[in-house]
Order: structure tokens, then C-alpha cells, then sequence
């Protein structure tokens, strides 16, 4: 499985790129560091996953994503993002994305959520406090 | 021949003269203060009567004189001698009531009087019909002469001092008109003296003469004292009335120079009708123009052109029915520039109750309505500027340390799985690690949120106030419903911030306040205005309260924050009872002057029940 890690912090890439070195299953083809380039790398690589941050500068996830639903359908995307909001997985569910994950707790649930999407299902937290 | 003199007439004649003396005086003061025809009636009158004053004092003084043979007298000569005194008298009149007397005016004025004084003497002399032929002794009947012109002077003088009644006693009207009284028979009997009388045995020419009968002396007597003192006695009414009228006017001086000398109030008045009848200096100050440009035109002119047909008449109207009417608005210059002013109209009523017409008081008070403004327009940008400012601490804290917590986060992860290749002990200390950071995630989000609305940047204001609503409802166990449409759209960062601000603040009172078990918000976005109303039914705000909130006062922080909020995006805040008398509604306007034009008004309505 081929991803693409977006997010404008550097740090948050490397860990997201730690954590999934632990499987072999997983290969990070790129990263983009907001929306616009999300787009453009997107395209360029046509990944099978995108993990997708929401709140970027230039473009945020949720144009973005969009915009790549458009261009590229057959693409898994994958939110990411530190807002802990009903309304938010509302939204992304409305987006048509295969699922969300909160930050704060990407180091137990990344891996269950790509697992997830991958598998053609959908991951979305039930409830948030 | 020698001739004798009966005292008591003698002492009559110097009465008489100074009655002729003190009518003078008042004559003289009457005819200063008259003006226009007035001033020519005193004037003749007061010469007609003065005149016959003096020239009574004559007859008299002749009667006094004694010779030893009949004397009669030759009466158009002798009338004569009454049109020489009044002329006299005129001139000095006419000479004493001038504004300026100056020497050479006083001395051509005296001279005309002592020789008008000296021709009545003489053509009265002549008048004599007597066997007996009259000479006068040169150096004695110049000395008269003289005497009648020195005389002559000292009254003018003396009169001229005297004439402005409201400077002078009582008490020195009379010594002056017993000096003057004193003198001007001095003249006389000067002029008798003059004379000798030599006997002839030629008959005079008796054609036109009369006899000094006791009935004429009388008579004369009797008609002088009454002229004299009709004169003096309706000159003495004229005079009270007139120094009331001065005193009066004075006052009236006196108050107009005080009025007329404000320069920083626009004081006038003006007729029931409304048109301007008196302008200060501070009115041609504050709106340029010149009295004599305003006086008679109708005080709309002052409004602005939108106001004029129907405001200035409905201030005339309330000040009618409640005595005065204050009111603060703009006004227009002469020129056409505006002016911020505080104005005050009151009705003027007389003791009958008739209106008399209206006092306003304008003054500018630009200068502190700016001041006022400027305060606002502070207050509200550091509203902006703390908004602002909050939402950059929070996209500090949720963006950089939460982004960095979330790293940390997952490296732990994977160092967990390292870690369980060393120890038991090192996975403990790494997942307490892990729950710290989750903790530290979780004390950073809640700041941040508090500083600034999660979401409202990336979702915008539907999803935002949606998020927040579910929160508040399950927090405050209130009822919640919240409409709005389902493509609100995007508004403007500050707009969105303020009618999130709106909702946040309306909900907190009501939760805080009102005890209401439910909470209605509404957002609707109609051609190019946001509106939004946040009910609720609770016990609702009371009538002082609100009028207090109106005035912004004693508002409380909450909601000045809001109205300033909203005015400096140029919007407005309602704070009304609720539609059925139950509790409290709130309304915010606000014009999107931008974007979304095009929003249509579908109504996606979500419940948030707790």
C-alpha cells in the first residue's frame, strides 16, 4: 500500500512515517506539507492512501480533499486532525472520506485506521467527548 | 417823580419766577428725553408755559411799582412782550436739551434768552400809558441787559446739568430753581431802576389800553400758577414714567449685553411660528450667519435637508405640550458643513397663557461626540485586536505544541515497541509517558478552545456554532435548537468571529441568568443581511434592567463586548422581551458587505437535545 503523509509539521510526518515503518505492508511514497501540494503529489504519484491533516496553511484538508475526491475517485483518504469534534466527523463523513483520526491518539488508532480503510471499510470514532 | 413798591407783589413775582425756574428744569428734562414730534410738542408747550412764567413775574413786578399817577397799559404791546418771553424761553429750551452744550453754544444760547429776557422787559416798559414821559439811565439799563444774558447763562448751564432726572435729587432741582427764581428779578427790578418817570401834561394815546384792575392782577396770577403747574405736573408724570421705561431698558441692556456677549451658545429666540426674532454672538459662531441674514426666516433651516419638513415642527410641538425640548443631532452651517449639537427649545409663555414664542439654546458639541466616538472605535479594535490576538494564541497551542504532542504521541508508540525489547520496566516508563502526553494534548486543546472557536477557521460558522451548541447543550442540560441553513457559506473572518462571539455570550447568560429549559438560535442570511435572534423562556429581563442595557452603561462587560463587537462591524444589537412576553430574545443585524449573495435560504435544522 502506497501512502501519502500530509501535514505541515515536520514532526508530525516523522512520526507518522515511524509509525508506519513498523509494517512492511505500508510504503510512504511522499509528503506534502499542505493542500495545494497534497494535490500536486497526489497527482503525480497516485497514491493508494492519503493520510490527510485538516488544518494547513495555503490549503487546508478539507479543499483538498475535495478537490482530490474529484480528480482522483478511487483514492482512500484518511483525516487527520487535532480537533476532537462531532461535527467534524460529520463533515468528513459528508466528504465521502473512508475515515478519521484524531492526533492525539494517532500512535494506537493509525494503524487500526489504515488497516481499516484498506480493507474497503470505514473508520470513524463513534463518539467524542 | 418817584414811584413805591407794594412788597408783598414783589415777593409774589420772585415766587413766580422760581416756579417758572423749576418748571424749566422738568421742561428741559422732558424735552432732552422726548424724541420726533414728542420732543417738538415739549418743546413749544414747555416754551408757552415757561414764557408766560416769566412773563407774569414781569407784570407782576410792574403792578408792584407805584407811581402817583394812573398807569394803564397798551395791550398789543403788551402781548407783544408775551411772544418776546416764550421766544426766549424756546431758545433756551431748544439750546439745554441738545446732547453736547459747548462755550460757544452756551453763550450764543444765553444771549438769544437775556436779550429775548431784556426785549419782553422793555416792550412790556413801553406798553405803559401814564402822564408822564419814561427815561432810562444808560449804565442801568445795560447793566440789566447784562445781567438778563449772565443770568441767562448760569440757567442754561445749570439746567443743562440738571436735565437727566435719573442723576439728580429732588432736593437740587429746588435749590437750583430758587438760585435761578432769585435771579431773574434781580434783572427786572435792575430794569426798573433804569427808569425815570418825568411828568408830561400830554394825554397818552389810550386807543387799545387796559386798566391794572385788582381783577387782572388776579387773573394773571391765577392763569400763570395753573400753566405753570399743569407743566410741572405732567411733566412730573412723563418723567416717572419715563425713568421707569430707562430703568427698564437698562435691564433690558444689561440682559441683551449678556446674552449678545456668549460665544461658546447659540442663544436665540423665535416666534410661535418658529421663524428667528434675536441671534447672539455665539449663534453667528456656531452657524454663520450674520443676524441680519437669519432674522425672519424659519429656524429649518438649521436641520439637515431630510429633516427639515417634518423635525423642527415636531420639537415646537414637544415643547409646547412638555415645556422644552432636548434633543441631540446634526445641524447645518451657513455653509453647509455639518455640526453635532446639543439643543434645547423652550416655550414661552406669557401670565395670560398665550405663547409668546421659543428660547433655543445650540451648542457644538462635535468635539465631544468625536471624543465619544473615538472611545468606541478604541474600545472596539481592542475587541478585534483581543480576538485576534486570542486566536493566534490558539492556533500556537493547538497548532505547534499539540502538533508536537501528537509527534511525540506516535514516537512513543514506536518507541514502545523498542521498548519491549529492553525491559518491562522501560514499556512502564513509556506508557506513562504516553498517558502524560495524552494528558498534555488534552490541557492544550482545552485552552486553546477557550481562547478561540475550534473549526470556525477551517469548518466555518455553521459547523463551528454546531460543535459548540452540542457541547453546551450536554453541559448545560438546556434544550438547545439551532437553525440554520444547511449552505450558510462563508462569511467574513471578523464576522464570523463576532456572531460566533454573539451565540457563545447569549448562551452563557441564559444559562446563567435566565433558568429558561430551553434555548432557540437562528441564523438566517437574507440577500446581504446576517441575522440572528437567541431566545429563551425564561424569566426574562425587567424593564429597568433593559432600559439600562439601552443605555450601555451598566451593561454588563458580556454584553457591551457584544454591542461594541457588532457596531464596529457595523451592526446591531437588540435586547428585546420574548415574543409572548417569556423571557428574553436577543437580535444581532449585520451586513455581509462582500460575498455570498448568493446563499439561498434553505433551513437544515439540527436538535441538540440533551
Amino acid at each position: 500500500m502506497r501512502i501519502l503523509i500530509v501535514d505541515d509539521h515536520e514532526a508530525v510526518r516523522a512520526g507518522v512515517r515511524a509509525i508506519l515503518a513498523s509494517r512492511n505492508d505500508m510504503e510512504v511514497c511522499g509528503e506534502a506539507s499542505n493542500g495545494q501540494e497534497a494535490i500536486e503529489k497526489a497527482l503525480e504519484l497516485s497514491p493508494d492512501l492519503i493520510i490527510l491533516d485538516i488544518n494547513m496553511p495555503i490549503l487546508g484538508g478539507i479543499t483538498a480533499a475535495k478537490e482530490i475526491k474529484v480528480r482522483l475517485p478511487q483514492v482512500l483518504i484518511l483525516l487527520f486532525s487535532m480537533h476532537q469534534s462531532n461535527q467534524l466527523v460529520r463533515e468528513a463523513k459528508l466528504l465521502g472520506v473512508q475515515g478519521y483520526v484524531n492526533k492525539s491518539q494517532a500512535g494506537t488508532m493509525l494503524l487500526n485506521a489504515v488497516d481499516a480503510v484498506s480493507s474497503m471499510q470505514t473508520f470513524f470514532p463513534s463518539s467524542v467527548a | 417823580m418817584k414811584g413805591s413798591y407794594d412788597y408783598r407783589l414783589v415777593a409774589l413775582s420772585v415766587l413766580i419766577a422760581v416756579l417758572a425756574s423749576y418748571a424749566a428744569l422738568e421742561l428741559s428734562a422732558r424735552t432732552t428725553a422726548a424724541r420726533g414730534r414728542l420732543r417738538l410738542a415739549w418743546l413749544v408747550g414747555g416754551a408757552i408755559a415757561m414764557g408766560q412764567g416769566i412773563w407774569s413775574m414781569h407784570y407782576i413786578g410792574m403792578l408792584a411799582f407805584n407811581l402817583p399817577v394812573p398807569v394803564l397799559y397798551d395791550w398789543p404791546t403788551v402781548l407783544l412782550s408775551l411772544l418776546a418771553a416764550i421766544f426766549a424761553s424756546a431758545v433756551a429750551l431748544f439750546v439745554v436739551s441738545r446732547k453736547k452744550l459747548g462755550w460757544p453754544r452756551a453763550i450764543t444760547g444765553s444771549a438769544i434768552m437775556g436779550g429775548g429776557i431784556a426785549t419782553m422787559h422793555y416792550t412790556g416798559m413801553a406798553a405803559m400809558r401814564l402822564p408822564a414821559i419814561c427815561s432810562y439811565r444808560p449804565s442801568l439799563l445795560i447793566l440789566s441787559v447784562a445781567l438778563a444774558i449772565a443770568i441767562s447763562l448760569v440757567a442754561i448751564w445749570l439746567t443743562f446739568r440738571l436735565r437727566e432726572d435719573y442723576r439728580t435729587s429732588a432736593a437740587w432741582k429746588v435749590a437750583c430753581a430758587i438760585v435761578m427764581g432769585a435771579a431773574i428779578p434781580t434783572m427786572h427790578y435792575t430794569g426798573m431802576a433804569a427808569a425815570r418817570f418825568a411828568p408830561s401834561f400830554m394825554s397818552p394815546d389810550t386807543s387799545h389800553v387796559v386798566s391794572t384792575s385788582t381783577l387782572g392782577f388776579t387773573g394773571v396770577t391765577a392763569v400763570t400758577l395753573l400753566v405753570l403747574g399743569v407743566a410741572v405736573l405732567s411733566a412730573g408724570i412723563e418723567r416717572r414714567f419715563s425713568v421707569q421705561k430707562l430703568q427698564l431698558s437698562a435691564s433690558e441692556r444689561r440682559y441683551q449685553l449678556l446674552v449678545n456677549g456668549v460665544k461658546d451658545y447659540a442663544i436665540f429666540m423665535l416666534t410661535p411660528e418658529g421663524n428667528v426674532a434675536s441671534w447672539n454672538l455665539g449663534a453667528e459662531r456656531t452657524k454663520g450667519y450674520r443676524p441680519e441674514e437669519i432674522i425672519g426666516r424659519h429656524f429649518s433651516c438649521f436641520y439637515p435637508e431630510g429633516e427639515r419638513s417634518s423635525k423642527p415642527e415636531q420639537q415646537l410641538q414637544l415643547a409646547i405640550a412638555e415645556g422644552r425640548a432636548e434633543e441631540e443631532g446634526w445641524r447645518v452651517r451657513k455653509d453647509g458643513s455639518k455640526f453635532w449639537a446639543d439643543a434645547v427649545i423652550t416655550a414661552l409663555w406669557d401670565n395670560e397663557g398665550h405663547l409668546q414664542g421659543f428660547s433655543k439654546v445650540t451648542r457644538d458639541i462635535t468635539d465631544r461626540k468625536q471624543a465619544e466616538e473615538s472611545v468606541r472605535e478604541v474600545s472596539g479594535r481592542l475587541l478585534q485586536i483581543q480576538d485576534e490576538e486570542r486566536r493566534h494564541f490558539a492556533r500556537e497551542l493547538h497548532d505547534s505544541a499539540g502538533q508536537m504532542l501528537a509527534a511525540l504521541n506516535m514516537n512513543m508508540v514506536s518507541l514502545e515497541a523498542e521498548a519491549s525489547k529492553i525491559s518491562v520496566s522501560a514499556v512502564n516508563l513509556v506508557q506513562k509517558n504516553l498517558d502524560l502526553v495524552a494528558e498534555l494534548s488534552k490541557e492544550v486543546r482545552t485552552i486553546s478552545h477557550l481562547l478561540h472557536p475550534p473549526l470556525l477557521d477551517e469548518l466555518g460558522l455553521s459547523a463551528a456554532i454546531r460543535d459548540y451548541v452540542e457541547g453546551f447543550a450536554e453541559r448545560s442540560k438546556i434544550n438547545t435548537h439551532l437553525e440554520i441553513p444547511a449552505d450558510f457559506g462563508r462569511l467574513s473572518r471578523e464576522l464570523e468571529t463576532a456572531i460566533f462571539r454573539v451565540v457563545q455570550e447569549s448562551l452563557t447568560n441564559i444559562h446563567r441568568h435566565s433558568g429558561s429549559p430551553i434555548a432557540r438560535i437562528c441564523i438566517s442570511h437574507f440577500k446581504k443581511t446576517v441575522r440572528v435572534e437567541i431566545q429563551d423562556e425564561g424569566k426574562g429581563i425587567t424593564l429597568e434592567k433593559r432600559s439600562e442595557l439601552k443605555l450601555g452603561g451598566k451593561a454588563g462587560v458580556g454584553i457591551r463586548g457584544m454591542r461594541e463587537r457588532l457596531r464596529q462591524l457595523g451592526g446591531t444589537l437588540e435586547i428585546n422581551p420574548g415574543l409572548n412576553g417569556l423571557g428574553t430574545i436577543v437580535i444581532a443585524q449585520l451586513s455581509d458587505s462582500n460575498q455570498n449573495v448568493d446563499s439561498k435560504f434553505h433551513r437544515g435544522t439540527i436538535s441538540c437535545a440533551s
